[in-house]
């Protein structure tokens, strides 16, 4: 097995506003399941195509946005190393204890220099609902909503990203995929962990910690559109779509969640290996870059945030 | 002045039925110097004004109309409540502490108006910062 480290993004946790429309939007019209409730309030929620106990936590808070996105390492001995790594590149590591998150072992976390806090865990317990694995049908539990079969990756903003890309690299073994070059220097970065185009992505911004959105993988283009007509039937907050990402690839659409979390489903994307270039985009093609088919950005990209 | 969020949030999340049983509660809302625009009372304000600029009834605004997530989290619609009553769902205290709650500085996604109102767009400045930012790429 090539694949060692870091293995894939494990959980975000965000802040929503109002907890019962927030429950309401991620499990019936995304299409998460709730795993549990938590004694602090936190909600669980996983897609039914993911076997790890919960990859979605919404904790109630009085503003929106971001507390954490964590990675799931290959083995447990993997902690220690990258917990001797990051301290050596001079960030303070901190310990979360197993149960912290109920399924979940223990996790080390920091806060990167673009503000945002970055958590690794090893151990995760397998929940319901998860996929057949003896004679597998294509689903245990009959997809609903808009069929999200994975929380994929967010996409964070935050300033001295330059030094987010150096920390990925030397110190997580990320590669970098794709990346945007302004005159004024370096705009946006997307890293993999894996053969996906993208794990996390970062834009340069000047407040600390902000989040643009996360994403959720649909099957299909069709199931794009799907959740277009869901998202019109129920009167969800549209940003834009559905277009298609140049960069990446992958088709799309940017919505908000009742409390302003900006989410995305999307659909494909191509396949990246450690070994393929980075792709780069400049200044004057970055409208194509974000989004293929209007070929410039909207008001809201670089400016609406959590 | 302002209804509980939970009351408001109740009716939001059931806007179809909201929407039939007060179809005929419409009400006006002015935006102080650029025109008005009618809004039923299970209708967001903020959707009330985009539909008055898409149809240009709000004048001498070199602006579109400040567009985030609509759902109270981001900031950049807000307004100051210069007259009238409304209700309101959560907005993130990020961009509208209680000091600006008190004082009727809200951000106009989440408020539904409960009389005619009259609004002041809050920080036009610091939008035409914003979009001037966002443009400059």
């Amino acid at each position: 097995m090539a694949h060692t480290g870091i293995l894939r993004p494990g959980f975000i946790q965000l802040r929503v506003l109002d907890m019962p429309a927030a429950i309401e939007h991620y499990t019936k019209r995304i299409g998460l399941h709730q795993v549990t409730e938590g004694r602090d309030g936190r909600v669980y929620l996983k897609s039914a195509d993911e076997f790890d106990h919960h990859s979605f936590v919404l904790r109630r808070a009085e503003s929106a946005g971001v507390d954490l996105m964590a990675f799931k390492v290959r083995e447990d001995i993997d902690l220690d190393m990258f917990e001797k790594r990051v301290t050596e590149y001079g960030y303070a590591v901190d310990h979360v204890p197993p149960g912290e998150q109920p399924g979940i072992g223990r996790r080390i976390g920091w806060t990167l220099a673009s503000g945002h806090r970055i958590e690794l865990f090893h151990h995760a317990d397998f929940s319901e609902p998860m996929p057949l694995v003896h004679n597998p049908d294509v689903w245990s539990v009959e997809p609903h909503g808009m069929r999200a079969r994975r929380f994929d990756h967010a996409l964070l903003y935050g300033p001295n990203i330059e030094e987010n890309l150096d920390f990925f690299e030397k110190v997580l073994d990320f590669k970098c995929a794709e990346r945007v070059d302004m005159e004024n220097g370096l705009l946006a970065i997307w890293l993999t962990a894996g053969m996906k185009a993208h794990d996390i992505a970062f834009v340069n911004h000047p407040e600390p910690g902000k989040f643009h959105h996360a994403a959720f993988e649909l099957e299909s283009w069709n199931d794009v559109g799907h959740a277009a007509d869901i998202m019109t039937r129920f009167d969800i907050s549209i940003d834009i779509g559905p277009t298609r990402h140049g960069i990446t690839r992958g088709q799309t659409i940017y919505f908000f969640d009742p409390s302003g979390n900006r989410n995305e489903v999307f659909s494909g994307g191509y396949t990246y290996y450690p070994d393929n270039p980075t792709r780069t985009w400049d200044e004057a093609h970055v409208g194509k870059g974000i989004f293929y088919y209007e070929r410039e950005l909207n008001d809201a990209f670089l400016s609406v945030v959590t | 002045m302002k209804e509980s969020g939970a009351q408001a949030n109740a009716v939001d999340r059931h806007a179809d039925a909201a929407g039939l049983a007060h179809a005929a509660s419409r009400y006006t809302v002015t935006l102080e110097g650029h025109g008005f625009a009618p809004c039923g009372d299970a209708e967001r304000v903020l959707e009330a004004l985009e539909r008055a600029q898409g149809f240009g009834r709000l004048k001498g605004m070199n602006f579109r109309l400040p567009k985030g997530c609509r759902r109270g989290g981001c900031g950049v619609c807000r307004v100051r409540v210069l007259e009238g009553d409304y209700r309101q769902t959560p907005m993130s205290r990020s961009h509208i502490s209680e000091a600006d709650e008190a004082e009727g500085v809200v951000l106009c996604c989440s408020i539904y108006p409960l009389t005619d109102l009259l609004l002041r767009l809050e920080s036009p400045k610091s939008l035409r910062a914003k979009n001037a930012q966002s443009t400059r790429f």
